[in-house]
């Protein structure tokens, strides 16, 4: 069996640093900002106004009012809809290539691997697990909701990203600093906890796997059945009993496909056109 | 066609990287809120502020505003600010600027910046009752105005999203709203209101000679909030008084705050200490 190239995989890993190290300095500048200090090479946004959610939660608003809710800026808004056409051709590629929780976790992850080898990520009994994947839809509806009523972003006081990226600041909420420390916690059990159970934008980004214009597909003909796409999936979604997947949970890291672990040349990838071997 | 890392990182780049590239030329990438509020829904707010004309009705829309404000809130929350040390209302006087910053979270660079403050104001020091020192009062429509501690609080309400109803600031400097607006701390229906009343501070600064006169008046600040029972015992109160005024004896452990003495006993910060102010006049 020939050996893969990690060349890649690294591709994926060099994205997602460079947007995490991209939002830390965003975070610090803006923190200099608040200082009195220029910013260092990039600018002095605020976290809400590089975050797409922020697009989300005031969409209603902007429709039925015409506003931008409080700290919400055009920015947010206009991210959200870059994330959702991203979305519409590859699907969720923002939670894995680019959202820093996301890459947080992965790298915390690792360590939980280590540590509990191939139990990792299969600590939760599978029917827990199933409704548990459902929590995030009614975590995205309430807080959309909420935020439509009260015009404030209620979100700010649990936000991993808004905590993490300004755990220095006196704005962040105790809820925000203990919610982010369960995460970090979960995450040495369960891989991407916060993306799988809890994330209202993975929620609304996981709907388009069900219609992405590019989807995952497997070649049944030539499949050899090895189950090394079900053991690297993040997510723990099954691959390999279907032709087709559209799983509400992938995140497009592409971990699965012939390019990292599918042995199998044209097994296993996204594509447009039809699987014909 | 079988998409690859590669397609996905060329993706990103066009999508987001393009995106954001056409939409900051379009006008339509404003990580800020100075130039991204929704025209429709601030022009309408605009048009409807100013055509009217008297003071009294911009004052009742101020006024709709801070409610409109307070009404965003659910009611227990209303209810667990009331009497919080953290409601806006509680702000006094003798207030520092580092403890605007530890109570409300708002960096002593903001307050600094928007009331035109010199760059090396120690916020450990700064007072916010010494901006009536540093500023006359100014006229507005025929009205008199002054720059002080409930031009703060409207600072901090507007900045921090806690509710907070003024009688007695309908402007605020040019600077402050700037600042505000620059923060994205505004709603569209508030940018709209602060940024048509405004005004120049600066035009009002004291010089130095009067600002030293005055502050030579007044005297050394004697009792804040961080006072102690024991402090306000060897500034002259009597515990009898001490009694009369709060309702309760004179506790065992004197070094304990009267702010904190007054929120432990479920009393008014206000009604407290301006009664404790007055004793010591």
């Amino acid at each position: 069996m020939p050996k893969k190239s990690t060349k890649s995989y690294w591709l994926r890993t060099l994205i997602q640093v460079a947007f995490l190290l991209l939002v830390t300095l965003i975070s610090i500048n803006h923190f200099r900002f608040t200082r009195g200090l220029p910013p260092i090479l990039v600018g002095s946004a605020s976290l809400h106004a590089i975050c797409p959610f922020g697009g989300v939660v005031t969409t209603y608003n902007y429709i039925t009012q015409g506003i931008f809710i409080r700290q919400i800026s055009q920015s947010s808004f206009t991210l959200m809809w870059l994330v959702l056409l991203l979305a519409l051709f590859v699907g969720p590629v923002f939670c894995g290539w680019i959202c820093p929780i996301g890459t947080v976790q992965e790298y915390i992850g690792k360590l939980g691997k280590r540590i509990f080898g191939k139990r990792y990520n299969h600590f939760v009994p599978s029917k827990a697990d199933y409704w548990l994947r459902y929590l995030r839809y009614i975590v995205l509806i309430v807080i959309v909701i909420l935020t439509a009523m009260e015009l404030r972003l209620i979100f700010q006081d649990y936000c991993p990203f808004f905590t993490l990226f300004s755990f220095w600041s006196a704005e962040v909420a105790l809820s925000g600093l203990l919610l982010l420390g369960a995460i970090f916690i979960a995450t040495l059990f369960v891989e991407r906890p916060w993306c799988k159970y809890l994330c209202p934008l993975g929620a609304l980004l996981g709907v388009f796997n069900f219609f992405r214009i590019i989807p995952l597909k497997r070649n049944e003909k030539i499949c050899i059945d090895c189950k090394k796409c079900d053991r690297i999936c993040p997510m723990n979604i099954k691959i390999s009993d279907k032709r087709i997947i559209r799983n509400h949970q992938c995140i497009s890291c592409l971990l699965c496909t012939d390019e990292v672990a599918c042995p199998v040349k044209d097994t296993l990838n996204f594509s447009f056109l039809k699987q014909n071997k | 066609m079988k998409i690859k890392h590669i397609h996905i990182f060329f993706a990103i780049a066009i999508i987001m990287g393009g995106g954001i590239f056409l939409s900051s030329q379009m006008g339509l990438f404003h990580t800020t809120r100075a130039a991204s509020s929704n025209p429709g829904g601030a022009g309408r707010q605009m048009q409807a502020i100013s055509s009217s004309q008297n003071t009294v009705t911009e004052r009742q829309m101020q006024t709709e505003l801070n409610k409109s404000q307070s009404l965003n809130m659910a009611t227990e929350d209303t209810e667990k600010l009331t009497g919080d040390v953290h409601d806006v209302v509680n702000i006094r006087g003798s207030y520092t600027l580092a403890e605007i910053e530890r109570l409300f979270q708002v960096p002593p660079a903001a307050i600094i910046e928007s009331f035109s403050l010199q760059e090396d104001t120690d916020p450990r020091v700064f007072r916010l009752r010494d901006l009536k020192i540093l500023y006359e009062d100014y006229e507005i429509d025929g009205e008199t105005y002054e720059v002080e501690t409930d031009t703060i609080k409207v600072f901090v309400s507007l900045y921090t999203n806690i509710p907070y109803t003024s009688d007695e600031t309908f402007y605020l400097p040019e600077k402050a709203v700037n600042y505000l607006i620059r923060e994205n701390r505004l709603t569209p229906e508030e940018e709209s209101y602060w940024k048509a009343h405004t005004f120049d501070l600066e035009a009002y600064a004291r010089d130095s000679h009067t600002i030293q006169a005055i502050a030579e008046e007044s005297g050394p600040a004697s009792f804040t909030g961080n006072t102690t029972i024991a402090g306000l015992i060897s500034m002259g109160m009597d515990e009898e008084t001490f009694k009369e005024i709060t309702g309760f004896e004179v506790p065992e452990d004197r070094t304990i705050t009267i702010r904190n003495f007054i929120f432990a006993h479920g009393l008014g910060f206000d009604d407290v200490s301006e009664e404790i102010e007055e004793f010591f006049r």
